[in-house]
């Protein structure tokens, strides 16, 4: 996900970190420990930033990726509401709701937050 | 307020004199020093948490942030000094990076979620040189740590890649390379 170009020595290579952001998908989640998650996310934050427009969305796509994967963990604990549960009936016994609740709140939230705060140009993105 | 400005002023500004090192240079080449001689496990554990504390995003340089808010992103002679402060923290945290790297053999499975709590942040916003460095390390925590391949695979295959396709580039350019571009040029 930091691949320099091999055109270019100083800039990075977007089209191999594309086909990596391809390769991360639920089930790269549930396979995934809540630490391993992290610096994947961290990842995605550091280019949801980024000035290339396959990079934001590659990482948007994630990001969104990643909040349909705390949906079904937290439907999969509330099987009333188990419209995305079905998907996870297998997934790692590791993620809880809690710990997705936490991440999103503490993790995704405030980096959203703190993007907000700094200003700058707000795309909203369907 | 106003003295704190002063003081921070005072302070950045001899860091940018070239006789005098920037807060933390010093203590990292001692650090950087003492990493090839750790080889007791308690005392590398010790050694561990020193070397995080300068990778950890919520311990700020006080300074630096006062000095930051007061200059609030708004066009100043001295923002060149401010760009320097960044340098030195990036230089700072790469040789961090680096001396956890050179004790990883004597570390346990249980300092790997340590260093990854720790790493991890700077994730979201470090400069590509140090992104670099994480991406080695955790390719080093991962001989320790096998449940680290597949992340270490996504963050460090395309790294990994780049360059070895970048060097094998090189590698053609041998004696007989030289040979034959001269032939070509002679035929023309």
């Amino acid at each position: 996900m930091n691949a320099i170009s091999a055109m270019e020595v100083d800039d990075l290579d977007y089209e191999k970190i594309v086909n990596a952001y391809v390769e991360i998908n639920a089930d790269f989640f549930i396979k995934s420990s809540e630490q391993h998650t992290m610096i994947i996310l961290s990842q995605c934050i550091y280019n949801v930033s980024s000035e290339s427009i396959m990079l934001r969305g590659s990482a948007q796509k994630l990001l969104s990726s990643f909040i349909d994967f705390s949906a079904s963990i937290l439907c999969r604990e509330a099987p009333a509401h188990s419209e995305f549960g079905k998907e996870v009936k297998n997934a790692d016994v590791s993620w809880t709701g809690d710990r997705v609740l936490c991440i999103l709140r503490n993790f995704i939230l405030k980096h959203i937050g703190d993007a907000i705060n700094r200003g700058g140009i707000i795309i909203k993105v369907h | 307020m106003c003295s704190c400005f002063y003081t921070s002023l005072k302070y950045y500004l001899c860091m940018s004199r070239k006789s005098v090192k920037y807060h933390g240079e010093r203590e990292i080449k001692i650090l950087k020093l003492l990493s090839k001689r750790m080889q007791d496990r308690s005392h590398v554990m010790k050694y561990l948490d020193v070397l995080l504390s300068f990778l950890n995003k919520s311990v700020k340089d006080p300074g630096m942030v006062s000095l930051l808010l007061l200059l609030n992103g708004k066009t100043y002679n001295f923002r060149s000094l401010v760009c320097d402060c960044f340098i030195a923290f990036t230089d700072i945290r790469r040789e961090a990076l680096l001396a956890i790297q050179d004790i990883i053999a004597y570390l346990g499975m249980e300092s790997t979620s340590k260093i990854i709590n720790t790493v991890s942040p700077l994730l979201v916003d470090a400069e590509l040189d140090v992104r670099l460095c994480i991406c080695d390390l955790l390719e080093s925590l991962a001989k320790i740590d096998f449940s680290l391949d597949d992340v270490v695979r996504i963050m460090s295959l395309f790294v990994a890649g780049s360059f070895a396709s970048l060097v094998s580039d090189f590698a053609i350019v041998t004696n007989n390379w030289f040979l034959t571009c001269r032939q070509s040029v002679s035929a023309i």
